[in-house]
């Protein structure tokens, strides 16, 4: 079946970047990540500090936000290592782990640079 | 306001198929007719059509329209497609519940599934970097469910003491209850230590706890009492009480990931409207899409105390002849999962075991419910059906 699709199927990735101050309004974040700040946006009428970031508060509605940034250590709550079915653009093993970023969030990220059996619960 | 019954129901084979979404649609429609051959396509009034991935892996959005013409169905009050991933099939019934019910339509066919297999195997696990928070989640590589599964097993194992071998049990029953259903994706048992010894996919998780990626699709057909009883023979069930609740969407406000929140209001909003409790439900079928789901779900839903979940499926009160029979048709991992089809499946299983027909029969059973979470457990929905009004 794949053999009549040699070299025809075209593989469709994010047809634009989704980081580009073209096609997202909340592109400083992505500027703020690239200086190696990671930030979010607080809304200066309630004072609701929300992730992901809004250009409207999800609280109170305003759109007068600012950038804050967010603490950029935690502890490692839980470590998951995905070592089949990862998809197309992550490498195998796929790590993952739950950080508590001081109580107010606690982030499920992926983890880089980290071997299977490395990173430890509790750190 | 009117009463709703569930008057029909079919679905197509499920499985790895060599067949588009429109022949699964079409073998799930003719399916539901043959159920209730007093039934034809000409008493149909409105048609909802339900899809997760229907642009993406079959190319095809306004496909309500494609799916009435290629059943012969000519809706006048409505035709269109509803969308929540995993849970696409239970809204498509709590809307049609709801337009029925204040007389905006009389006989409504809910219909869902999804054509998942494409030529290109790691496709569906690129597609569903779309189902979570596509910038925020799904950036971080989480699409594909099992990790998020994994750290909600690892914490409820931590915090409650659930085993692997409890885990494991859950899949081990619902492969048992799949055993005579033709139009699932297994008839296999398996053993305990199969399930234990299977190849890990992210531990604690191995491949016998997660569900399969699945082709296929479902049909059912509600109707106003008033209708139901001029059209069908069999017993009147009803559609009694619904609820469809989120608190969130993205991992990072997940408000406590063992607990449910959202399943719990989604419950108790269903339990309200239906004028029961946990206690009256005689059988369930619930969104097994992982082992450790359905065992946070005895609890959330109120079948056993929060943190003993485990022991509900240890002990078998989750089996035949135990306090609440769940997944008797095999659930999502002997089913399978088209997303848009499941939460069908799970009413047609409920409407057979409440008419007294099901092939794997709780007897006697006079209220079921079904429950579907969607995306990172971020919706639940949840449906109450009974024999009696009350």
């Amino acid at each position: 079946m794949t053999g009549i699709l040699e070299g025809k199927y075209a593989v469709t990735m994010d047809m634009w970047p989704l980081q580009s101050k073209e096609f997202t309004r909340v592109y400083p974040f992505y500027d703020n990540l690239r200086e190696g700040r990671f930030t979010t946006t607080r809304c200066r009428e309630c004072g609701k500090r929300s992730f992901p970031p809004r250009v409207i508060c999800p609280e109170c509605l305003s759109e007068n936000m600012e950038w804050v940034d967010l603490p950029t250590r935690g502890r490692v709550l839980v470590v998951t290592e995905e070592e089949v079915g990862v998809p197309l653009g992550f490498e195998t093993p796929l790590i993952h782990a739950l950080i508590d970023l001081g109580g107010e969030y606690k982030l499920f990220v992926h983890i880089i640079n980290c071997k299977i059996g490395e990173l430890k619960e509790g750190v | 306001m009117r009463n709703v019954c569930v008057i029909a129901g079919g679905q197509s084979v499920w499985g790895m198929r060599q067949a588009s979404q429109r022949d699964m649609f079409q073998e799930a429609g003719k399916a539901a007719f043959e159920d209730n051959p007093a039934i034809s396509n000409k008493d149909i009034d409105g048609l909802i059509v339900g899809s997760a991935f229907t642009e993406r892996c079959s190319f095809q959005t306004h496909l309500a329209p494609l799916v009435a013409e290629s059943l012969g169905i000519k809706p006048v009050n409505v035709c269109c497609r509803v969308e929540l991933l995993c849970a696409t099939g239970s809204s498509g019934i709590i809307l049609a519940d709801a337009m029925i019910r204040s007389g905006k339509a009389d006989v409504i066919m809910v219909i869902g599934g999804e054509k998942l297999y494409t030529p290109q195997r790691w496709e569906v696990f690129y597609s569903e970097l779309g189902t979570g928070d596509h910038e925020f989640d799904c950036s971080q590589g989480l699409g594909l469910p099992p990790p998020f599964f994994a750290a909600v097993a690892k914490q409820h194992m931590k915090l409650y003491g659930t085993t692997e071998e409890q885990l494991a049990m859950v899949s081990v029953k619902n492969r048992r209850n799949g055993l005579n259903n033709k139009k699932g994706q297994y008839q296999e048992e398996i053993t305990l230590e199969q399930a234990l010894n299977s190849r890990p996919i992210v531990r604690p998780l191995k491949l016998f706890d997660c569900c399969p990626v699945t082709d296929g699709a479902a049909a059912i057909i509600l109707a106003a009492e008033e209708k139901a009883k001029y059209l069908t023979d069999k017993p009147l069930v009803y559609l009694r009480g619904t609820g469809q609740a989120t608190v969130h969407n993205m991992s990072a406000n997940m408000p406590d990931w063992t607990t449910w929140e959202p399943l719990k209001i989604a419950a108790q909003q269903a339990y309200k409207k239906a004028g029961v409790t946990a206690k009256d439900i005689n059988v369930a079928q619930t969104h097994d899409c992982f082992t450790i789901s359905e065992i946070i779900e005895y609890e959330d839903l109120g079948f056993c105390e929060k943190g003993e979940g485990g022991f509900f499926i240890q002990e078998g009160k989750s089996d035949f002849g135990g306090t609440v029979p769940v997944n008797t048709d095999g659930g999502l991992l002997s089913c399978g999962h088209p997303f848009g089809g499941t939460g069908i499946r799970q009413g047609i299983e409920i409407m057979r075991q409440l008419r007294g027909d099901a092939v794997r029969q709780v007897e006697g059973a006079r209220i079921g419910l079904t429950h579907n979470l969607s995306g990172l457990s971020a919706a639940h929905t949840v449906l109450i059906y009974g024999r009696d009004l009350e």
